[in-house]
């Protein structure tokens, strides 16, 4: 464990492991981890994009101040614990300086509120909605890969089309899903 | 395998997937770090797409509904024009059969949890508009003043109520003034010019320091260090095609201002109208940045609504006389009790405090009648 002065308050492992069991190799387990500490901040209400952005150029700042030689040991784990602290330091800071949303500051239970399963329904409700926005071949492919949790390459033969467009769909659907969510101050 | 250049990830979604398939390799690792750490819209795209990719995962979604999409993609498909085809990037491999490829590839590189296998993207999406590296918009409130530092190391310091857009490319650091007004810092980048849009004018730079300020009619451009050059960006000039790259652009170099203006408002064929001048003093234009406002033989009536573009505070001036009196002087921007109190030490002149947020300045070297 290293320890600088410049070191976010609280500690990046530095084993390339997270501490949940499950043994996904990608993205998805590092995401999982701190996914629902990010959504506690980031969606917790209607974000002004403004704080988003603070937030990020927060995260982007702290990643900075790390060795590089640490941070290519394992970026997404990096990436996410720096922002799931950020997030919490931002949400202290916050409700410090609003006392009008005092009580939206709670404690950092793992047990959802009566207000966030509301913003999870919200967010569903959009996410359900921009899925009928994408264009069809984005749409099935996107929701094959996390609902199905096919390979791209079965994508592609369920599909019938090759994988190259299987990929192409599914950047196009990223993009076009975070640009609509976004703006909706969903993510 | 040669994995060419396109091979490499260059946006958020290409990253996350190529992330989410399997486990990077170290090479790819440290191009993730490094490229997270070039940008924070680099940041927060990848996180926010992640957050879209989980949510995604806890839609619940019926297994009827996904089949239906699927045969609508199926259908999509086969149609003879898709959209798709526009992000075509130029490269190998263009007509891959799709069933053997597709087959062989899936027997690989199977993997017990693979979620989200189908996301990895290797190719570039150029010019499919995807690769935006859209720095955001920032704006400041009434008083309040922002410091920002780009990608590639610019600083932008954003001046009260203010706001502006950054929008990087490979080829273009753009940013638009939408309102207010900025000093910028350019970090030298001959390969990717600093362009200000402050209305229909275009200020282009390299490295340097300048100030742009944004008026009612008139956009002020003030160079610190370095040049600029100041460009008609109306759409008169702009339809003239590549003659407005023939068009002499007017360049402003240190110690010089450039007032812009709109020749012809009332015309349709408006176009710009650029006056030079040279400033005995080039660092005042950005003495806002240190949190003064510094005067020069400026009237009355304007040092007082500088004031008022950074606190609500209220100044009334009822003698024209009074309001052309000119002053030279530096005051902290955010105080104008002091600078109030400085006119009332000038003869002639007498401050009555109305309200809280309201003063009138009256002379007192006339016989002035007491306004009602």
């Amino acid at each position: 464990m290293t320890d600088r002065s410049t070191s976010p308050p609280r500690p990046i492992p530095a084993a390339a492991h997270p501490t949940t069991a499950h043994a996904s190799p990608g993205i998805g387990g590092w995401a999982r981890e701190y996914a629902a500490d990010l959504h506690r901040f980031l969606s917790k209400r209607r974000f002004i994009e403004s704080d988003i952005k603070d937030v990020c150029q927060e995260v982007y700042l702290r990643l900075l101040r790390f060795e590089r030689t640490e941070v290519i040991q394992n970026p997404m784990a990096y990436l996410f614990r720096v922002a799931a602290n950020v997030a919490h330091d931002f949400r202290l800071r916050q409700a410090q300086w609003t006392p009008l949303e005092a009580e939206q500051l709670e404690e950092p239970a793992t047990e959802p509120g009566p207000e966030q399963l509301l913003d999870i329904e919200y967010r569903n409700r959009r996410l359900a909605e921009m899925l009928a926005t994408l264009p069809p071949l984005s749409r099935a492919a996107l929701v094959l890969q996390s609902q199905e949790e096919l390979t791209y390459e079965e994508i592609a033969a369920r599909l019938g089309v090759t994988r190259r467009v299987v990929k192409r769909a599914i950047a196009r659907g990223y993009a076009l899903a975070r640009e609509a969510l976004a703006q909706d101050g969903v993510i | 395998m040669n994995l060419g250049k396109k091979e490499t990830p260059s946006n958020a979604s290409e990253w996350l997937a190529e992330a989410a398939n399997k486990e990077l390799a170290a090479s790819q690792k440290a191009a993730l770090a490094d490229w997270l750490r070039e940008s924070p819209t680099h940041v927060r795209e990848f996180l926010q797409m992640t957050l879209v990719q989980q949510d995604l995962g806890n839609l619940k979604i019926s297994a009827e509904q996904i089949e239906s999409w699927v045969n609508e993609a199926k259908s999509a498909s086969q149609e003879p024009t898709r959209i798709t085809s526009v992000l075509e990037p130029t490269g190998r491999r263009e007509n891959t059969p799709s069933g053997n490829d597709g087959f062989a590839v899936a027997l690989r590189s199977r993997r017990p949890r693979v979620w989200l296998a189908a996301a990895c993207l290797v190719v570039a999406l150029l010019g499919a508009g995807f690769v935006r590296w859209e720095e955001g918009r920032y704006s400041t409130g009434f008083g309040e003043q922002r410091i920002v530092t780009l990608a590639d190391g610019s600083v932008i310091e954003i001046n009260t109520d203010s706001a502006l857009q950054v929008r990087f490319s490979k080829h273009e650091r753009a940013i638009n003034l939408i309102k207010g007004e900025a000093f910028f810092r350019v970090a030298h980048d001959a390969s990717r010019p600093f362009v200000v849009s402050a209305g229909e004018a275009n200020v282009k730079a390299v490295g340097t320091q300048f100030n742009v300020r944004m008026g009612g009619d008139s956009t002020l451009v003030s160079v610190i260090e370095g040049t600029v050059e100041v460009r008609d960006e109306t759409p008169a000039v702009r339809a003239a095609g590549s003659a407005a790259d023939d068009e002499p652009a007017v360049r402003v170099t240190s110690g010089e201002e450039a007032s812009i203006t709109l020749a012809r408002p009332s015309n349709s064929n408006k176009r710009l109208a650029v006056a030079k001048m040279t400033r005995p003093s080039p660092q005042r234009a950005a003495s806002w940045t240190r949190g003064r406002v510094e005067f020069e033989d400026t009237p009355l009536g304007d040092v007082l609504s500088e004031f008022q573009r950074y606190r609500n505070v209220n100044v009334v001036i009822d003698d024209e006389s009074a309001r052309q009196l000119k002053l030279t002087g530096s005051f902290d921007a955010h105080d104008p009790d002091s600078a109030l109190a400085y006119i009332a030490t000038l003869p002639g002149l007498r401050v009555e405090e109305v309200d809280a947020h309201t003063y009138r300045i009256v002379r007192v070297d006339r016989a002035q009648p007491p306004p009602p």
